[in-house]
């Protein structure tokens, strides 16, 4: 079967002014000295591929540059030319805490603003509606704004209405970092489905036991490269090694 | 590279949506909302027809659905622009979380502007109708300049969200150009009391045509030049496509600066 995604030579380079200038006053009085602008990859030369139907785990210490893969793959970073990136199919992505919300909006606002955000339309948003709502647990603050929201409250609404969009391929960031134990049961029973119905998951996580458990491989960036690909055991067992 | 389909339909419901959204939150939900943000144009109104009808003994004919067209035009220029602006930067926590065409961001907070000013030009109406002022076909020829007004204001918003990223001043920097252009543009005073060899530097600027155009078609008042009319429409279109060039040319440098 054809991988879903295919990641070639990717590389991603930032550019990191030594000071922030962000004020005409502030770049008028430093006009004479220079703000040497640094470089830094992020991401270096990164290859792999993730077939369909598969569960892919990414593992790495924090700013190793797996957000930063899966902000490339969802399209909101530009990876530095020469960078090779197809995907098949449309994906659901959930990134870092709380997705985009508007927290002046109500989280039925919110759902119905997310939602259309991520393809769905307004019918299918009512349909699903009940639903989102109950896997979220929040039934009784929908109305209220999300900026009253506990973090974990707003992560588990994002959730729900990633969950709902029924994308093939779902890139999800650090999901179970903020649940607790029973949002993370619900999350884990919707992969095992999501598995049985051929979809396809990347799950960054530092949870090596979610991690074993679900992954079929798993990925270990290291200092912007890839250090390891393959079996999650032995990958979770050289990301303990390195550290 | 698109990840999630751009397909018109898409497009076009989450433009609807976040126009909404910004409507929504710009009229706080309710009629109430939205009568709040009228009493802005009309205190200014109250205050500058006081001063000039009384003061400085202002004779134009029908002079209060002038000055109050001219305010809400320029009102609209100006809450629009702004919009505009904060449209990139506003919306930074959906931007870095999920991707979206971001140039709807901005269209649809210049738009939710302009939902505003179809309230507006209904209370003009009833002003104008009050003041006598006669219905006359050539009201039809102020639609194109409506479109016009909106494509100007959408590539000026489109051009200043993007410039905004690198230097947060332009906030304060454009509120006084707004400002000062309140004033270097015919909004309360109308083009034939300008000296006849400042005029041609003044239609430089389109929102000048604009107003001027604006006030002959919605309440007879001076005069329209076919010239001056196309000029304000190809300006118009002039500056939305290089707004949006300049958009789409940047944007993605900025969302990795925001």
């Amino acid at each position: 079967m054809p991988p879903v995604i295919t990641v070639r030579n990717l590389s991603k380079t930032f550019r990191l002014p030594t000071e922030r200038r962000g004020t005409l006053r502030e770049r008028l009085m430093k006009a004479h000295v220079s703000n040497e602008r640094r470089t830094r990859k992020t991401l270096d030369d990164i290859n792999f591929h993730i077939h369909q139907g598969e569960f892919f785990g990414i593992i790495g210490r924090n700013g190793s540059g797996k957000s930063t893969l899966l902000k490339i793959l969802a399209g909101i970073y530009r990876p530095d030319k020469g960078s090779e990136i197809a995907i098949n199919g449309r994906i659901a992505p959930m990134l870092e805490l709380g997705v985009g919300f508007n927290p002046e909006l109500t989280g039925r606002e919110n759902v119905f603003l997310n939602a259309t955000i991520l393809g769905l339309t307004n019918r299918e948003i009512r349909a699903r509606y009940e639903e989102i709502v109950h896997f979220a647990e929040l039934e009784n603050f929908m109305e209220l704004q999300v900026k009253h929201y506990s973090s974990g409250m707003s992560v588990r609404l994002a959730f729900a209405v990633a969950m709902q969009v029924n994308a093939p391929i779902m890139l999800l960031d650090e999901v179970l970092a903020v649940g607790d134990f029973v949002f993370a049961e619900k999350c884990f029973a919707l992969f095992e489905r999501y598995k049985k119905e051929g979809k396809t998951i990347v799950l960054v996580t530092h949870s090596a036991e979610s991690m074993k458990r679900f992954a079929d491989r798993a990925m270990l960036i290291h200092e912007s490269h890839i250090a390891a690909i393959g079996n999650p055991g032995e990958v979770i067992e050289l990301y303990h090694k390195l550290n | 590279m698109r990840f999630i389909p751009i397909d018109f339909p898409y497009i076009l419901r989450l433009f609807v949506a976040l126009t909404w959204t910004n409507f929504k939150m710009r009229y706080y939900g309710s009629i109430l909302g939205y009568v709040w943000t009228l009493l802005k144009p009309l205190a200014l109104f109250g205050v500058l027809y006081f001063v000039y009808t009384f003061v400085f003994n202002q004779k134009t004919p029908h002079y209060k659905p002038f000055l109050l067209l001219g305010i809400m035009l320029w009102d609209l220029f100006s809450q629009a622009t702004m919009a505009g602006m904060m449209g990139f930067i506003g919306n930074y926590q959906m931007i870095r979380k999920v991707y979206l065409p971001r140039i709807i961001l901005v269209a649809s907070a210049v738009s939710a502007a302009f939902i505003g000013l179809f309230f507006n030009l209904i209370i003009f109406a009833l002003f104008a109708f009050v003041d006598g002022v006669p219905l006359h076909w050539r009201v039809l020829w102020f639609l194109p300049l409506l479109i016009a007004l909106y494509l100007l204001v959408m590539g000026i918003g489109l051009i200043l969200s993007i410039v905004v990223v690198k230097v947060r001043d332009m906030i304060s920097l454009w509120e006084v150009a707004i400002q000062l252009g309140f004033w270097l543009t015919p909004v309360i005073y109308p083009m034939s009391q300008v000296p006849e060899k400042l005029r041609f530097y003044m239609f430089i600027n389109p929102m000048s045509g604009i107003l001027t155009y604006s006030r002959f078609l919605l309440v007879g008042i001076g005069g329209l030049t076919k010239s001056g009319y196309c000029y304000v429409i190809a300006m118009s279109c002039l500056i939305f496509l290089l707004g949006v060039f300049i958009f789409t040319l940047k944007e993605g440098e900025m969302t990795e600066d925001l």
